[in-house]
């Protein structure tokens, strides 16, 4: 008896969880099936909330979630007691055994009638394992009567009706234990069909608050959205629960206490099992500031974000807000943050920027509300969502909702993080950087931004309203002594060169890392993956040029820019020496490698003439790898830039001023651009220098007639002594006095004017127009001797001058203005070339 | 005043101021310049005398009229909407130009001129001749879609144009261009006629040249008219008196420049070396000098200095990456190639024991 009634005592305490459940049964009128895996749900999401518990619109909900719960329990109370009687009644009518079936039968409609049979056999199948996962509690009240069960099966079936009647003896002592009876062969039936209706609908009504939810606040669903991994992660915690919950039930009762410690042999092995992949990088997240990798001295970039934290209030509420604080200088925006109302947290992947904003509102404990790149994140959501949050608004409906004394307003409580800025982009988030420049403007807590590419157009201007703070790459022994305790944790064995390594190859990229080291505990033999980067053309020709890299990694340098490749491989490869080759050897690699350069010049020919681009294979090989290959030696030296570009544009100006120069004597040298440079333009030179460099002024009639037979320019005797001065070699026309030269340039200016009067030297009439001016008669006078010289000398001039006086009795019958007829008719092409070039 | 070499330029192909050889060619020419013209494909080495005979053969055809040439800046729009501009010398019966000026773009320049040209037919057929004469000068620098391009053009407005073609080396110049074309030929001069010209030269300019001086300037020209004339008036200009039987002939700079470059080839095979010489490469190539140019320059002062025996492998390098050169389009790297080859057989063959 006494064994009886400490059942009755357990009995009691497991009434109240399914008299709970039936309840919500009824209250939830849509699906009595679907009502019992909300109670489940609530709790669970009241756990995973109570960490979160840093926003007040949450806390508003919960308060919401409790009333609800509470109004729903009143009316389950309620229709418990209406239950009870009818249970009463029923039984008197029936027969013992049927009765009870009957009685399950008749509150429900009639198509559950028809799925209960199926119920039953689905319930019979799962219980002993549902029983030890979900509620361990009932299932220590259920074991005895399940054992029993299993025992008498074999024996006849004749036992069963005697089991019914201590039930019936019961009954006639006494009705409340009466009554307790039943309560507990009917609980037996309600507590399977939560289990297998749970199983079924978990993820259906694990949905519909998310959609009710949906139109109130899309903040929230990111975290709602994560809310199935927690779960997941969340499990093992709650086998550990269980496990601890059974102690107090051993202590109790001596009878249970074995059959307790068989369900705790049970769960053991579960937990032991495979973790769930990438654990290992959300498992080892650092929980205090210490774990932080690389964030150790007064100056680390932490330490500087929670020092501008502590006294963000101190310079943007209250008093601090009023006085005008100018903006440092750009090179000390990292240093002094006292003038920001945001930070900016830039870096590359992996070295823990998000960890330490989160880590950093941790210690001060703020609370903190987060926008990364799965919100949206345009200009109207920011305005929506942020515009309150960051206003004094937001901490007075927080203030009324809790009905509490109203806080200290002149200090920091909530912070934002915007992870992710430089994401901001696209047709989603239009117009967000710009609207949240805004918003920092105005803010009343502080903004943390967080990016990778702090050079990105759009983060370039946002990073002048912000507190900058550059994360850099850790060094390896500060990751390594992070790795190595990871390592020791999950006790996997490595050498401190193979870490090195990985943490090499994984670009100092401390999540990469983690995976790597978790992919190589499964296997030893396991391949890591370089982490990809960017590599430059100094860096990839370095690396094509070193003796120590393979014939596959030197092709792939190549294609970091193959058109410059052989360039490089070209101006560098004479520098690649080996101490131990002989001046024959030397020579001999030297010799191959030209040749492969050589022979590369003709493919890409082919490959940028003819289009043959699948030749680029090919041309890695022989333009770059090869040559590489084949001096044999390391290159010692710096790596230079490829003088082939600058040595073409000079090759180019000069060929420029070339065909210049033979365009403009074109008239008079029948010779093509390479005869004019080899053969003519050093006689020319000659021709213009020389009579200056002996006669000095008296040489100057001598190169003005040089440069008018072939119609040169001041510009083009320049040009020709570009074209001719050689290195090492002194110029000669450096030696002219420079009064030499002015006297020269004075005298090419007159030239241009006194051309018509050679002409009207020829005719004998004009002399008399121009008798008035002394001066030029003068030199015209000198002019006219030569030229009458020149006529005694060859018959040629003869001749030309012949023509002209043709063409000028054509043209000045023509019409007014002879003297300009005059100059248009005089040696045809020539002078107007000549005067052209002039002007 | 005008140098020699233009002051006396023959003017006509036959006759007082004719042509002073080949006067067999020169009639042959005398003959085409008839209505039936065809087209002219002038080929010959430089300083032969090939755009001589094709301004004789102009004024054959128009009279003195051809000389009144003047200069003409010609703009073209390629097909991806790039200017080009051009130079030509023009007159009003023909158009003269050297296409390669505007590099890869020729074939639109070509195309596009000859087409100008052609499109009008002369009025007075009676009195003047039925076509217009187009002269391309070194159409061996013309690409070959450009050289593509002229073959339906030239049949097409044969009546209307004709195409005179002036170039080095007819290997370059497609088949079906030269099948289109009658090939004039135009060997280097002689040294006898060389020898005819310069004494011609120096008795107008009263110039006292020994015999033996003027045979080192006919040598050092290698058939090429234009510097032998160019050197023999730097000659007079460097000794105005008078020149002594001993006169050294003065050499162009950048020969010189070479000769050293090979003197240090010579002197030492190592890549240091090879350093300076690339140096030195680049200084000529970027002073205009051909490449062609310089590797026969110095194949000819590196052959002397090496023994016979490795003579034969040297000269086959030197054609070897002079080929490549043609194929190519970095001077240098073949240039250097040569370089490298040459220094490895000649230490190769030093370090042999005898």
């Amino acid at each position: 008896m006494s064994t009886k009634r400490k059942i009755v005592v357990s009995s009691d305490s497991d009434d109240d969880m399914p008299f709970t459940q039936e309840k919500q049964k009824k209250a939830a009128t849509p699906a009595k099936k679907r009502t019992k895996p909300v109670v489940l749900t609530d709790d669970d999401e009241e756990e995973e909330n109570a960490p979160q518990k840093k926003t007040a619109p949450k806390r508003s909900r919960k308060q919401e979630k409790e009333e609800s719960d509470i109004t729903s329990d009143e009316d389950e109370l309620v229709r418990g007691t209406d239950e009870k009687k009818k249970r009463k009644g029923g039984k008197k009518e029936l027969p013992v055994g049927q009765k009870t079936l009957d009685y399950m039968f008749k509150p429900s409609s009639s198509s559950s009638k028809r799925d209960d049979p199926k119920k039953k056999v689905e319930k019979t199948l799962v219980n002993p394992a549902d029983f030890f996962k979900n509620s361990p509690a009932p299932s220590a009240s259920k074991l005895p009567k399940v054992a029993p069960k299993t025992v008498e099966k074999p024996k006849t079936p004749a036992k069963k009706p005697v089991e019914i009647s201590p039930s019936t003896k019961e009954n006639t002592k006494t009705k409340k234990v009466s009554d307790d009876e039943f309560v507990d062969s009917d609980d037996s039936f309600d507590t399977f069909t939560p289990i297998t209706v749970k199983k079924k609908t978990p993820e259906k009504r694990k949905e519909t608050p998310k959609k009710k939810e949906l139109p109130s606040v899309k903040k929230e669903f990111p975290k709602k959205q994560s809310i199935p991994v927690k779960k997941e992660k969340e499990t093992p915690q709650k086998k550990a629960l269980s496990v601890k919950k059974d102690p107090p039930k051993v202590t109790s009762e001596s009878s249970s206490s074995s059959q307790v410690s068989t369900s705790s042999v049970v769960f053991q092995p579960k937990p032991s099992g495979p973790p769930p992949a990438l654990s290992w990088v959300d498992k080892y997240k650092p929980k205090r500031m210490g774990e932080l990798v690389g964030q150790n001295g007064d100056k680390s970039p932490i330490n500087k974000l929670l020092e501008w934290i502590k006294d963000w209030a101190k310079h943007n509420l209250g008093e601090g807000a009023k006085i005008k604080k100018p903006k440092p200088a750009p090179w000390m925006s990292s240093q002094d943050g006292t003038s920001f109302k945001a930070a900016l947290l830039s870096g590359s992947p992996g070295v823990g920027k998000t960890t330490c904003a989160y880590m950093a509102c941790q210690q001060l404990g703020l609370q903190l509300v987060e926008m990364n790149a799965s919100d949206v994140r345009s200009k109207k959501h920011l305005e929506a969502k942020i515009g309150e949050l960051s206003g004094s608004h937001q901490i007075e409906q927080f203030f009324g909702a809790k009905k509490c004394a109203p806080q200290d307003n002149q200090k920091v409580h909530h912070i934002l993080i915007m992870d992710e800025v430089d994401g901001m982009s696209g047709n989603e988030d239009r117009a967000g950087i710009s609207e949240l420049i805004q918003i920092i403007k105005e803010s009343k807590i502080p903004i943390i931004c967080i990016c990778n590419d702090r050079q990105h157009p759009k983060i370039r201007t946002l990073a002048n309203y912000c507190y900058d703070l550059r994360f850099p790459k850790p060094r390896v022994e500060t990751i390594r002594s992070r790795m190595m305790t990871i390592c020791s944790q999950e006790k996997m064995k490595i050498g401190k060169e193979e870490l090195d390594e990985i943490i090499e190859l994984s670009g100092h990229d401390v999540r990469q890392t983690i995976y790597n080291l978790q992919m190589r505990s499964k296997g030893v033999g396991a391949k890591i993956n370089q982490k990809d980067m960017a590599v430059d053309a100094f860096s990839a020709a370095r690396r094509l040029l070193d003796s120590r890299t393979t014939l596959m990694e030197k092709q792939e340098m190549f294609f970091t820019d193959y058109g410059i490749m052989p360039l490089f491989v070209q101006d560098n490869y004479l520098n690649m020496k080996n101490e131990k080759h002989s001046p024959i050897q030397a020579i001999r690699g030297i010799r191959k490698a030209a040749d492969f350069i050589s022979l590369g010049d003709l493919i890409d020919r082919q490959i940028r003439g003819g289009g043959s681009w699948k030749l680029l294979n090919e041309q890695s090989m022989i333009s770059a790898a090869l040559p590489a290959i084949a001096t044999g030696g390391h290159l010692k030296a710096m790596i230079q830039f490829p003088s082939w570009l600058g040595k073409n544009s000079t090759a180019g100006k000069r060929k420029r001023l070339l065909q210049q120069l033979v365009q403009h004597t074109h008239l008079k040298v029948s010779a093509g651009t390479h005869s004019f440079a080899t053969d003519y333009a050093p006689m020319l030179r000659q021709k213009i220098t020389k009579p200056l460099l002996e006669h000095e002024a008296d040489g100057i009639p001598d190169v003005i007639s040089t440069m008018t037979e072939y119609d040169l320019i001041k510009d083009d005797t320049e040009a020709l002594t570009e074209i001719v001065a050689w290195p090492g070699k002194i110029d000669p026309a450096s030696k002219i006095l420079s009064k030499v030269k002015a006297s020269l340039t004075r005298t090419l200016n007159k030239t241009g004017r006194m051309l018509p009067y050679s002409m009207d030297s020829v005719s004998k009439g004009k002399k008399r127009g121009v008798n008035s001016i002394g001066i030029e008669m003068d030199e015209e006078g000198n002019l006219v001797e030569k030229f009458e010289d020149e006529d005694g000398e060859s018959d040629n001039e003869d001749n030309e001058e012949k023509t002209t006086d043709v063409v000028i009795k054509v043209r000045t019958g023509g019409g007014a203005g002879a003297s300009k007829s005059a100059r248009g008719g005089r040696g045809g092409g020539r002078a107007r070339g000549g005067r052209g070039s002039k002007k | 005043m005008a140098l020699w070499v233009d002051k006396y330029r023959p003017k006509d192909l036959l006759g007082k101021d004719g042509v002073d050889y080949h006067i067999e060619q020169a009639n042959h020419l005398k003959f085409l310049s008839a209505d039936c013209m065809p087209h002219l494909l002038f080929c010959g080495p430089s300083g032969a005398g090939k755009k001589t005979r094709i301004k004789c053969l102009l004024r054959e055809l128009y009279g003195v009229g051809v000389e009144k040439t003047q200069l003409i800046m010609k703009s073209f729009t390629s097909p991806s909407n790039k200017k080009l501009e051009i130079q030509t010398v023009s007159s009003n019966y023909h158009i003269e130009m050297t296409p390669s000026d505007v590099g890869i773009y020729d074939r639109v320049v070509v195309q596009d001129l000859v087409k100008e040209m052609a499109q009008t037919s002369q009025i007075e057929s009676t009195s003047q001749r039925s076509f217009k004469v187009v002269v391309l000068c070194e159409a061996d620098s013309l690409t070959r879609d450009a050289q593509h391009g002229l073959r339906r053009t030239m049949e097409k407005y044969a009546n209307n144009c004709k195409i005179v073609l002036s170039c080095e080396s007819l290997s370059r110049i497609i088949e079906p261009l030269q099948s289109r074309c009658i090939i004039i030929n135009v060997p280097a001069p002689t040294d006898e006629d060389v020898t005819k010209v310069l004494r011609k030269v120096i008795e107008r300019e009263s110039f006292l040249l020994p015999e033996n001086v003027l045979q080192k300037i006919v040598e050092k020209s290698e058939g090429n008219l234009r510097r032998a004339i160019l050197m023999t008036e730097a000659l007079r200009m460097e000794n105005e008196s008078g020149v002594a039987e001993s006169v050294v002939i003065p050499v162009p700079e950048w020969e010189i420049y070479i000769q050293e470059t090979a003197r240090l080839i010579l002197q030492k095979q190592s890549s240091d070396m090879l350093l300076k010489v690339r140096e030195r490469l680049y200084e000529l190539l970027s002073r205009c000098i051909p490449p062609t140019v310089i590797f026969k320059k110095l194949l000819e002062h590196l052959l002397p200095k090496c023994p016979p025996q490795i003579a034969r492998e040297v000269v086959s390098e030197a054609a070897k990456f002079e080929h490549r050169l043609v194929l190519g389009q970095k001077a240098i790297f073949h240039l250097e190639g040569f370089v490298a080859a040459f220094m490895d057989i000649y230490l190769t063959n030093a370090s042999k024991p005898k």
